[in-house]
């Protein structure tokens, strides 16, 4: 809602509290008060020169650090991100990582599942390195390695 | 053969540089001394961008309140760059 009921006294208010930028002011009332700064500049001249000077200097002043009451009320505040429990991936993922996918770690964790899961598929399922051995030798007429070895 | 136009460099000149740096060091100062609850409406509105409203919200206080305390932030910031230029004369 805009604010058309803007004294001379609220603009010099503006001024003082949030600067000689407009766009600093507040958002409801910026547009009635530009309106009467333009009706007659010369009664805030003096102002906004004051005004603009500390702007400038803030411009290039680097936010301070929070003190730690303000930090945790922001983080108190912030909206949190959704649950992964919404669905049946999120409570598969909830599982293996109650705590929460933590990258490199949970990348690392996931990888070696994959690892051990296919390692054990295909020990289970494979042919094993002497079972393939022993019918290579069989399909060439020798019972073992040694016959090869001695027939090369 | 034409001259070629002189090169004007607008770059700062090293005493206006220092000066500058100077200052902007002296801001970080002053509002490093203002009070907590100034400083964290200064923070939030004029170097944080927050709107009012959202500044006021974060810090759990009126909107009026909020005002109060940037008001009486920057009055006193402006006091402290005086006194300094007063005493550069």
């Amino acid at each position: 809602m805009t604010d058309t009921t803007v004294t001379t006294d609220r603009v010099l208010e503006l001024i003082e509290v949030y600067g000689a930028e407009a766009g600093a002011w507040p958002e409801d009332e910026r547009d009635a008060a530009m309106a009467h700064l333009l009706v007659s500049p010369d009664l805030f001249a003096s102002a906004l020169e004051t005004a603009r000077a500390l702007d400038q200097m803030l411009l290039h002043e680097d936010a301070p650090e929070p003190s730690p009451a303000l930090s945790e009320a922001i983080l108190a505040s912030a909206p949190r991100p959704n649950s992964m429990h919404s669905n049946s991936i999120g409570g598969v993922f909830a599982l293996i990582f109650p705590q929460g996918v933590r990258w490199p770690a949970g990348a690392a964790l996931a990888s070696l599942l994959m690892g051990l899961v296919g390692g054990y598929s295909y020990a289970s399922t494979g042919v094993g390195y002497d079972q393939a051995d022993a019918a290579y030798y069989v399909a060439f007429g020798m019972d073992s390695s040694d016959e090869w070895l001695v027939s090369e | 053969m034409d001259e070629l136009p002189e090169r004007i460099d607008t770059a700062l000149r090293p005493e206006e540089s220092l000066a500058s740096q100077q200052a902007i060091s002296g801001i970080e100062r002053k509002i490093a001394a203002l009070p907590d609850r100034q400083r964290e409406a200064l923070s939030l509105c004029a170097l944080e961008g927050m709107s009012n409203i959202e500044a006021a919200e974060t810090m759990d206080v009126s909107v009026r309140a909020l005002e109060s305390l940037l008001a009486r932030a920057r009055r006193a910031l402006r006091a402290e760059m005086n006194a300094e230029l007063a005493g550069e004369r």
